[in-house]
Order: structure tokens, then C-alpha cells, then sequence
């Protein structure tokens, strides 16, 4: 057997997403036979992103202060927001140069599956934001699957009163999008013209 | 496309086997315990990635051997494709095809479908609806194009609202459920008469293909289909599954919907399972199984058709029937202990193969 400090490594390693006992073993040996030089920088990145990288206030985008640099961005359209399902749908949507406004993070999608209920998302945030900033849009982008279609129909659904009251339009990306892709690996092109496209919810 | 070269190696008593098989009737001739049913064992498990009969994919492996390996020359219009499949006994599997890594054999099943009857197998009549529904959306899926489509979504929607009715953490609450009810709602009225369409339009061709292994009148034979979701429109069953929320998580499961659909194989109205005899049903899923090939065969699709041990179950009238159905097809194979079961003529036109007991040892 390995010693003990070399299996805490593969233990630890192979905790990752997608990375099972003999990837992990292989990265560990990989790592033991680097220079400090080369292996030390990845373990330096990792507890200085621990320490200060955290999730934004009030989008839960990730941040290294209290608020993420577009919900402290004056400019900013503060009268629509945009439901993502992961922080790096927002480097996509931002690079498209197209949208103004407000972003929020839910942290994933809808799947009882994979034992996520409405209480692992932060919806309950999305409801209290909407109605405390007075939001006019909310633009539910969450991925063109069946658990990103879910979600959305969720959030139609909980924030049905307002959209009734008439002081609140919820409407999703138009079709278009690949069925079952991933926003993140949509190209600038077709978001916009997402974006652009967008319709009411039911 | 087509089957040519087969290779396969640590199949059951099959150290290694190396065949060729031609376009049309193939016969594989050998005595008991040749392995005549392994050839047809490790082409159903390359190219529908599932074991035939009940058997475990470990039961196939050759005792004393880590890994099952089979390859198969497909020949088609485009050219020749080499599927390839190794099954571990640590149950770890590679599929291939040109040596490019697959992640299913969804691949093959599209290019060359597979149709087969085992004599013993009477699953299809006596078995569980669950084998009876996959005939269905076999057949449904050859006819309608979105079917497949469709069916993913329900079977997603229905996971997944089965989860919720589990969840420790669910509420009960109606934005909960809508979500994924509102996709049962879209996709299961279409399956029901997607599924009852379908067998609408099978019933005669079962009962033609009866008719011409028989020499019987097949008129009748009937398929029912049997749902508990019929005559639903979207907006109704919406509601339904709606009203059932509290009796469905006492049980955990979802009661309304396709998912729980069978067929009722009868004859002048009576159940074949209970007023056929053994060998009378044998002969009904004979006709089932070659119905579904020839619809298939007719829609261009070029199925491959594996006949286990067929020929001594049948009576010599009903062989020659047989035999004259089997050179309508594109590619089929057929197992037997006795040539003399064929006339000479049939055999002329087929590609006779022979397995002895010692090749199994080479
Ligand atoms: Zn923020």
C-alpha cells in the first residue's frame, strides 16, 4: 500500500467530479514526480482561491468582496435580472455584450434524481430579491434541458403573483439554443439572438 | 448493412471462432454442443449490447477467462465498418467501431436492427408487460420517427417525478410537481396513440404471417392494447396526475400513464397465454417475431434475423413455409443439429455453415 500521506492525496483527488480511484492515483504520481517548483503553484492557487474567492451577496456570482463586480457596476440596468444556473453561464452571457442588467445564481437546476429540491437552489433568494428591488424582467436562462425547462417553469410558477399584479414580465431565451446544450458552450452568435428573441413564459 | 466476417473469442466453450456469413439464409449445422447458439449469443450481445435469453453477459464468458472479445464485418452501401465489443468479467466493457471508442451499442441497433426467436423464450407471451412494451416501442419506434423522442422525455419526466414522490425533502407542493408533470402530460397521451396506431397497423401483418406459416386462417388473432390512460387529452391528464399526488406518494411510484401499458395477445377473444397450448404459442411468437422482421425488412431497414433451432420444432409442411418466408429476408441465420430438415434445393440457395465439437477446443 501507499503511505498514508500519498493516499490522502488520492482520496482527496478522487472526491472531484469525474475523477475516479485510478485518475486520481495517476495525478497523484504525475504530481510526486513534478519539481516543488511546478507542483507548489497549484496548491498555492487553491488556498488562495479558498481564502478570498466567495460567492457575491446578492447574485452568489463569484467574487473576491462583499458584492461581484456587476451588482457594484452603477451602469448596470438594476430593473431586470437574469436566473443562471452556474457563475460561468454569466462569462458567457457577458461576453455576447448584449444584456445590461442583473444577474442571479440559482447553483444548478432542478433534478430529484440527483436529490435537488427547490431548498439546494437559491430560490427562495430569487423570490425575496425580485419583490424587495423591484424587479420589472426576470429572463430565466437556465439551461435548454429538461431540468433547465423545470426550473424555469418553477420560477414562473412562484412568481405567478406578480406577473398577475402586471408589475413583472418573466420570459426565457428563445428557441434556438441546441436542446439538452449547455449555455456555457454556446457561442456569442446564437446568445445574442437568444437574448433577443426571448418570449414570455407560458 | 450486413453481417460478413464474425470472430469472436472466449465465448462459452468457444475458445476462438472465426465464421463468415453471406447475404441471405445461413445455416449453422453442427451437433449438440458445437456451439451453434453461442454464434447467435455473441452476434445479439455485439450488436444490441444485451444478453440473449435471461443469461448474464458474465454467464457468457468461457470458464477460466477474463475477457469476451467479438468483432463483426458489417458491409454496407458506404463501405465496410468493424464492430467491436469486449466484455470483462469485472464487468468493464469497450465497444468499437473502426477501433473509435463507442459508449453504447445504439449505434449498431440503428444500422443493422436485430429481430430473434429462441424457442424456450416464451418471455415475449409469458413474461413480465416490461418485454412486451419494448416489443411495442420497437415497432413504434420503426414507424413514427419522433416515437424514440418522445419517449426519452416521458421516461425522463417519469423518473424524475417518481424521485419527488420519494423525497425525503418533498413538500407535496403543487409548484414541485407541475414542472415535470406538465412534460408527462405533453409526451404520454402521444405515446398511447402513437402505441395503439402502431399496433393497429401491426395486427394485420401478425395475422397474415400467421396465416402463411400456418396455413391457418390468423383472422382470429388480435393484439390488444391495453392502457390506463386512454382517451386522455393533455389538460385532462394533467389534472389526473394532479388529483393522484397523495395515493402516488403513498406509493411511491406513479400510477396513470403509458409506463404501465401492455399488450393482450388473444385469440377468438380469449387470452393465448391461458387457452393456447405450449407449442401453439411457440407458433404465435414465431409469428410475432416474423411479422416484426418483415415489416422491418419492408420498411428498407435491412434487419438480421437469428433463428434458434426452428426447424425441429415444426412440422415439415410448416418448415418449407418457413424456409420460403426466410429468402424474402436481406440476412438470416439459422441454427440446426440435422440438415435433413432442409431440401436440397433450400439448401442451394443458403450458405451452409459447419461447427464441429472439436473446433471448440482449437
Ligand atoms: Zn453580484
Amino acid at each position: 500500500m501507499f503511505s498514508p500521506r500519498v493516499q490522502k492525496l488520492i482520496d482527496e483527488l478522487s472526491k472531484l467530479p469525474g475523477i475516479g480511484p485510478k485518475t486520481a492515483q495517476r495525478l497523484t504520481f504525475h504530481l510526486l514526480k513534478l519539481p516543488p517548483e511546478e507542483a507548489l503553484p497549484l496548491a498555492h492557487a487553491l488556498i488562495e482561491v479558498k481564502e478570498t474567492v466567495r460567492f457575491c451577496a446578492r447574485c452568489f456570482n463569484l467574487t473576491e468582496s462583499e458584492l461581484c463586480s456587476i451588482c457594484a457596476d452603477p451602469t448596470r440596468d438594476r430593473s431586470t435580472l437574469c436566473v443562471v444556473e452556474e457563475p460561468a453561464d454569466i462569462i458567457s452571457l457577458e461576453r455576447t455584450h448584449e444584456y445590461r442588467g442583473l444577474y442571479h445564481v440559482l447553483g444548478g437546476a432542478l433534478s430529484p434524481i440527483d436529490g435537488i429540491g427547490p431548498q439546494k437552489l437559491r430560490l427562495a433568494e430569487l423570490s425575496e430579491r425580485v419583490r424587495a428591488e423591484g424587479i420589472q424582467e426576470v429572463i430565466v436562462a437556465t439551461n435548454p434541458n429538461m431540468a433547465g425547462e423545470a426550473t424555469a417553469l418553477y420560477i414562473a410558477e412562484e412568481l405567478r403573483p406578480l406577473v398577475e399584479a402586471g408589475t413583472l414580465r418573466i420570459t426565457r431565451p428563445a428557441a434556438g439554443l441546441p436542446m439538452g446544450a449547455d449555455l456555457e458552450y454556446a457561442d456569442e452568435v446564437t446568445l445574442s439572438r437568444a437574448l433577443a428573441g426571448r418570449r414570455e413564459i407560458r | 448493412m450486413l453481417v460478413g466476417r464474425v470472430r469472436f473469442l472466449n465465448a462459452r466453450a468457444q475458445r476462438l471462432l472465426e465464421i463468415e456469413l453471406a447475404e441471405g439464409v445461413n445455416i449453422i449445422v453442427g451437433p449438440n454442443g458445437a456451439g451453434k447458439t453461442t454464434v447467435l449469443e455473441a452476434l445479439y450481445l455485439l450488436l444490441t449490447g444485451r444478453p440473449l435469453r435471461a443469461a448474464n453477459i458474465r454467464d457468457i464468458i468461457t470458464e477460466g477467462a477474463e475477457v469476451l472479445r467479438i468483432e463483426a464485418d458489417l458491409a454496407g452501401p458506404t463501405g465496410h465498418l468493424l464492430a467491436a465489443a469486449a466484455y470483462g468479467r469485472d464487468g468493464t466493457r469497450r465497444l468499437t467501431a473502426n477501433g473509435a471508442r463507442l459508449d453504447d451499442a445504439s449505434r449498431w441497433k440503428e444500422s443493422i436492427p436485430v429481430r430473434t426467436f429462441v424457442p424456450d423464450d416464451l418471455r415475449l407471451i409469458k413474461g413480465s408487460p416490461r418485454r412486451r412494451r419494448e416489443y411495442l416501442d420497437g415497432l413504434a419506434s420503426g414507424r413514427e420517427p419522433e416515437y424514440s423522442m418522445v419517449l426519452r422525455r416521458y421516461e425522463e419526466a417519469l423518473a424524475q417525478r417518481n424521485a419527488l414522490l420519494r423525497a425525503p425533502w418533498g413538500t407535496g407542493s403543487s409548484t414541485e410537481f407541475t414542472p415535470w408533470e406538465r412534460v408527462l402530460a405533453d409526451t404520454g397521451p402521444d405515446l398511447c396513440r402513437m402505441r395503439a396506431d402502431t399496433l393497429n397497423a401491426f395486427v394485420p401483418a401478425f395475422q397474415e404471417m400467421y396465416a402463411r406459416l400456418t396455413g391457418e386462417p390468423g383472422v382470429s388473432l388480435h393484439l390488444v392494447y391495453r392502457t390506463n390512460a386512454w382517451g386522455l387529452d393533455s389538460a385532462e391528464y394533467r389534472d389526473r396526475l394532479r388529483d393522484m399526488r397523495a395515493a402516488d406518494r403513498v406509493r411511491t411510484y406513479t400510477q396513470l400513464g403509458p409506463h404501465r401499458d401492455d399488450i393482450r395477445l388473444t385469440r377468438a377473444g380469449l387470452d393465448v397465454r391461458e387457452y393456447a397450448s405450449q407449442g401453439e404459442q411457440r407458433t404465435i411468437l414465431l409469428s410475432l417475431v416474423l411479422a416484426e422482421w418483415l415489416v422491418c425488412e419492408q420498411a428498407g431497414r435491412r434487419p438480421l434475423l437469428l433463428l434458434d433451432d426452428v426447424m425441429s420444432e415444426l412440422d415439415p409442411d410448416r418448415r418449407r413455409r418457413l424456409i420460403g418466408l426466410l429468402l424474402e429476408g436481406s440476412q438470416v441465420v439459422i441454427t440446426t443439429a440435422d440438415l435433413r430438415y432442409f431440401e436440397s434445393f433450400e439448401l442451394e440457395k443458403a450458405r451452409i455453415i459447419r461447427l464441429r465439437r472439436e473446433e471448440s477446443r482449437v
